[in-house]
């Protein structure tokens, strides 16, 4: 059974406290605290399951463990999988294989912990270097690869548009536009 | 292998610092916790799927009571500025000290500030997007419900099991000690 601590002296608090309305005093440190606990906190660890156990002539074998019984076939490429190896995931028995391909891919969403915003990048690197005119020399082309390199690479998780693509490639367009008009001037 | 592509709404409460801005999301089964670098240009995930989640906290904390109060003291160091410089040079730090006064009245409306905790089988994170009870409370008045839902309530039964268990000792020195004893 897990524990929950107070958020500021870090002691256990005690379960006079959990799921009082309006906040409590801790009795360690006085913090004011509301405690809000779920069935979970209280859940005991899973116990190894029945079918788990090494392979008869008969029962069909794990693919990644050829000596153990397979319990389960992997929802997503099919292959027989043992209590080891069967990952339970959305509600789906994936195998690590599966999940780590899944991930790279950036096919499951739910796997990602982290994005790259290119359109951000593209927005600053169009915005900020305007302050200091000059190194919008080498920012605007700068702009314009990364615009036309990563328009199509994974953007948030969270609905989000290309507008700011569009913004950033707009800015960098007139700032070569800008540089091109003061080039033809000064030659002619 | 395909995922279902999930509708997140956004839930009320931010928070920005210089190098970050917090925010939170609802999905069907889970929360997500977005952190947004301002200069790594990346946004960073935390899942919380709603029956993994054993408890939420929320404390109250005093920094805003403290900007508050210290935003109201510029702000007639700065009126008594102006008013003893009279109306030629007074006139500016009366702008500035309306300047002051906004973000001071504006703590003053939305309320305490606190830290709020979500705890896990394996990790206790922040919600850093929820730092004012008043927006904690609006957000945590929508997510009980959903993981109550998705769990069960959290019975007398449920209760005795959390009281059998005896926290670990605290290490020498730092003993814990008993409520209301002096």
């Amino acid at each position: 059974v897990a524990k929950v601590n107070c958020s500021k002296c870090r002691k256990a608090l005690p379960s006079a406290l959990l799921n009082e309305p309006g906040l409590k005093d801790c009795p360690y440190c006085n913090a004011k605290t509301q405690v809000w606990t779920f069935p979970a906190l209280v859940k005991p660890p899973e116990a190894p399951r029945k079918e788990d156990g090494f392979k008869f002539e008969d029962d069909a074998a794990c693919f990644y463990h050829p000596t153990k019984r397979a319990v389960v076939p992997c929802s997503w490429c099919g292959r027989f999988l043992c209590s080891l190896c069967d990952v339970d995931f959305n509600d789906e028995h994936v195998c690590p294989a599966c999940l780590v391909s899944g991930k790279q891919s950036h096919k499951v969403k739910r796997l990602e912990t982290q994005r790259m915003l290119y359109d951000n990048l593209a927005m600053a690197l169009a915005i900020w270097p305007m302050l200091i005119f000059y190194f919008t020399v080498i920012t605007a082309p700068a702009v314009l690869f990364v615009v036309f390199r990563y328009y199509k690479a994974p953007s948030s998780v969270l609905p989000r548009t290309k507008v700011r693509f569009y913004i950033a490639g707009f800015i960098a367009l007139l700032q070569i536009a800008g540089w091109v008009t003061l080039l033809v001037f000064l030659l002619s | 292998m395909d995922d279902p592509k999930t509708a997140y709404k956004k839930l009320p409460g931010k928070k920005r610092t210089s190098l970050w801005r917090h925010r939170l999301y609802l999905a069907d089964d889970h929360i997500l916790s977005v952190s947004t670098g301002t200069f790594s240009f990346a946004e960073h995930y935390k899942r919380f799927h709603f029956k993994d989640i054993q408890a939420i906290t929320l404390r109250r904390t005093w920094s805003a009571l403290i900007k508050t109060i210290a935003a109201f003291v510029i702000v007639a160091l700065l009126a008594l500025a102006a008013w003893g410089i009279g109306q030629d040079g007074g006139q500016f730090f009366a702008v500035l000290a309306a300047i002051v006064l906004i973000p001071g009245i504006y703590s003053l409306i939305i309320g305490h500030s606190c830290r709020c905790f979500i705890q896990t089988a394996v990790q206790v994170e922040e919600l850093h997007s929820l730092n004012r009870i008043r927006t904690a409370r609006k957000v945590l008045n929508t997510l009980v419900p959903l993981i109550s839902q998705a769990q069960g309530e959290f019975t007398a039964e449920h209760k005795g099991l959390y009281e059998r268990e005896k926290p670990s000792p605290a290490p020498v020195g730092q003993q814990v000690p008993t409520p209301g004893a002096p």
